[in-house]
């Protein structure tokens, strides 16, 4: 089986309002490139899925875009600032949650949000203190004696006391149950819908619920970068007898031994294109696309 | 800055003058919570004095400078500790203005606590004779030093017991000293020779015993200075592979740039020689304590003593030292190369660094400088006291330059600091060496220290390019 190389799809053109806004960023640490010439931009009021495989480069893209490591080169704007020199007005719209809770293990977990709450000037304590009943967090326990998802639920309602209007989560709820995962979900989106959020996480099917744009990371590349709408309406897996051209339109292809798998893009290849003889012409959600793209 | 940053930034700086005090009451609240973590370490500090009151037999004088300086002590590692756990992570380093209120607080905290020592020392009426003190002080000051050290096993090799053992050595041997057997005692703090003034035995068991040759008795790590190495030489060859340039000025990091040039060693291998390399700092600054505080030891006793120890633990509570020995941060620096921005300090304090050491420095020894106009010390004596104290200072601020995290910048900045360091060494040494022939001979140790800790270093360079300590 072989498999053509995807095409990059560009970012859409960058606004000047656009809460995040990523040119050309790369990183390297030592001879691993982390981030190849990553471009980026995310519209007010979306929520953006950002999917890759294990070290596709989610992590690092989101820690250059806050500012917590340098890119080697290009160019990065947090919410109109540079996120290096970020002033508290752009802190206090900001929310993040870490891969790994960072909290402060000897508090109990109201003394942490109170402790983190008082140098936000919109900290909402009434709703955190609602948020903390719905997701059974023990106000009194202490940190260190919570579950790991305990404590993502802690690190979540930390980033989301000050409803902020960016909010950025790196694999906020891995360790959730389902159920858990809808009511953040559910929350996390019907409580401020302008807000901005990113949010890198491998639960495809959560993502495929909430967002409004997709990016998907490769090997420190942004491979995919569109509205999820657009992409479930027009992205196509077509299993033809024949190669399909290589060109625009053409993402993947996987050649077998009496046919080939190819995932087009109907606006760049109509399906009119489609040489005879192709069939099952099929609509992807998510986790096939992923699959298809980052096998 | 569009309308909408324009409002947000508004609305925190209304909200900020309604909510000033509630984040400093805030933050003030969780510092004992965080010092309280030491209350052991207290209880024992808290037995230790008691057990020295009975056995001083109603030693009053002994009684109250004990306190104030196991409250120092405690208030120390209390700050330390609290300004670590509070200080550091990703997360927190986006909240608005979340260092800065920090600091402040730890700070006002520190100052407001040392600010009682005159107090105590007026009330305790402290004898100021007997070279007992000399050596059970300048110990202590010592032991101070190596709190963040110390620190440093607890959160990362888990050793514990070794670090109280080593903790309540500092903590008793002064008061041991004083209350011990009194012909081993006297002994012990006698100099070797009257021509060795420096060189007591209790002076040379230190230099054996302390901080900066604590990687040699457990041959594996010191967490503070080398976990802050990892940081700043990871952090240096992260900005070389970047720019494809040689590291800015300094001796010793051309020193470095000659040793790693010349090996290709994994990152986590290239950041042990810095490490050891900080190992020079420890003799060369502790040999000078010895040497120049053994002049002076009277004025010593007198003013150096309720000066030092605080100033080093309100250095250890506000610098970025206490920040930098986390829980977690070892094994990402040691495997996580191109992670030294993690615990990249915010620019206004690498930027001030200095400027605020100065500042708080100078506000330290203020009233001691006030105590010592007001017991009629010649202004003569004052000024070598004041020199012997720049001197260790400077010292120990070289010290914490080595243990100071952050990216390459921090450490091309105080180049002019150093510079004028290193010179003042040199114009000290060069002109007690030419007046005394007692700081000949202490000086000529210093010598041998920092031979001894040259061989020890290439030692020790030798051994970290050559053992396989896999991972």
């Amino acid at each position: 089986m072989t498999m053509t190389q995807p095409q990059l799809i560009p970012p859409l053109a960058a606004m000047s309002d656009d809460p995040v806004l990523l040119e050309d960023v790369t990183l390297a640490y030592g001879d691993i490139i982390a981030l190849n010439n990553a471009s980026l931009r995310l519209p007010t009021g979306s929520v953006v899925g950002l999917a890759g495989s294990n070290g596709a480069g989610k992590s690092s893209l989101i820690r250059c875009l806050l500012g917590l490591t340098l890119p080697q080169s290009g160019r990065i704007r947090l919410l109109g600032e540079d996120p290096r020199e970020l002033s508290d007005a752009a802190r206090a719209r900001l929310g993040y949650v870490p891969q790994t809770p960072e909290l402060i293990e000897w508090m109990k977990v109201d003394q942490h949000l109170d402790y983190i709450g008082a140098f936000y000037p919109d900290w909402d304590a009434a709703r955190v203190a609602d948020w903390c009943a719905k997701w059974d967090l023990p106000p009194r326990q202490k940190v260190a004696g919570l579950s790991l998802g305990q404590k993502q639920k802690l690190s979540l309602l930390l980033a989301l006391g000050h409803a902020p209007q960016l909010l950025v989560l790196d694999e906020p709820v891995a360790s959730f149950d389902p159920l858990m995962r809808r009511e953040f979900m559910r929350t996390l989106f019907d409580e401020t819908p302008d807000r901005t959020v990113l949010i890198s996480s491998h639960l495809l099917s959560d993502l495929e619920r909430v967002i409004s744009h997709l990016v998907l990371m490769k090997n420190g590349r942004v491979l995919l970068v569109d509205e999820w709408d657009a992409l479930n309406e027009n992205l196509r897996r077509v299993v033809s007898p024949i190669r399909l051209p290589s060109g625009p339109g053409v993402l993947a292809q996987h050649t077998g031994s009496e046919d080939t798998t190819a995932v087009i893009d109907t606006r760049q290849f109509p399906l009119s294109d489609l040489p005879s003889g192709a069939r099952q012409v099929m609509a992807m959600n998510l986790d096939e696309l992923f699959v298809e793209l980052m096998s | 800055m569009n309308m909408s940053t324009q409002a947000t930034s508004q609305a925190v700086m209304h909200a900020r003058e309604h909510s000033h005090w509630r984040v400093y009451l805030t933050i003030f609240r969780q510092l004992p919570v965080a010092s309280w973590l030491f209350s052991g370490l207290l209880v024992l500090f808290m037995f230790a004095l008691v057990a020295t009151q009975v056995f001083a037999a109603m030693r009053l004088t002994t009684v109250v400078f004990g306190w104030s300086w196991n409250v120092l002590l405690f208030v120390g590692l209390g700050l330390g500790k609290a300004t670590s756990d509070l200080w550091g992570s990703d997360s927190r380093r986006l909240v608005p203005d979340y260092h800065r209120r920090l600091m402040r607080v730890v700070t006002v905290t520190a100052l407001a606590i040392w600010s009682t020592i005159p107090l105590t020392y007026w009330l305790g009426s402290v004898d100021r004779d007997g070279m007992s003190w000399v050596g059970g002080v300048w110990l202590w000051s010592y032991g101070l030093l190596g709190l963040s050290f110390i620190w440093g096993f607890f959160v990362t090799r888990k050793m514990h017991w070794l670090a109280r053992v080593l903790m309540m050595s500092f903590a008793l041997l002064p008061w041991w000293a004083l209350v011990g057997y009194a012909p081993f005692r006297e002994w012990l703090f006698s100099p070797l020779a009257p021509a060795w003034p420096g060189y007591t035995p209790i002076n040379l068991l230190s230099l054996l015993l302390g901080p900066h040759n604590w990687p040699l008795f457990f041959a594996r790590r010191m967490p503070a200075v080398q976990e802050a190495a990892h940081c700043s030489s990871l952090a240096r060859i992260e900005q070389r592979v970047r720019t494809g340039t040689a590291l800015d000025g300094f001796v010793m990091r051309e020193l470095l740039q000659f040793f790693h040039a010349k090996s290709r060693l994994r990152p986590e291998f290239r950041v042990c020689p810095p490490a050891l390399l900080g190992w020079l700092w420890g003799p060369l600054a502790m040999a000078l304590f010895v040497g120049v505080f053994a002049k002076i030891g009277i004025l010593y006793l007198a003013i150096v003593a309720p000066t030092l120890a605080p100033s080093m633990a309100l250095l250890t509570a506000i610098t970025p030292l206490s920040a930098s020995i986390g829980r977690k941060s070892l094994g990402r620096y040691t495997l996580l190369p191109g992670a030294a921005h993690r615990r990249e300090l915010p620019a206004w304090l690498t930027r001030r660094y200095f400027a605020v050491c100065a500042a708080v420095i100078a506000f330290l020894w203020l009233p001691s400088l006030l105590v010592a106009i007001w017991a009629e010390i010649p202004a003569a004596v004052i000024g070598r006291f004041v020199a012997a104290l720049l001197l260790s200072l400077a010292g120990a601020t070289a010290l914490q330059i080595f243990v100071l995290p952050g990216k390459t910048t921090v450490l091309s900045t105080p180049t002019v600091f150093l510079t004028v360091f290193v010179g003042t060494i040199a114009a000290v040494n060069a002109a007690l060496i030419v007046n005394d022939a007692g700081a000949r001979l202490v000086f000529a140790g210093v010598a041998v220290s920092i031979a001894t800790s040259t061989v020890l270093y290439l030692w020790g360079l030798r051994r970290w390019k050559t053992i396989d300590l896999g991972g």
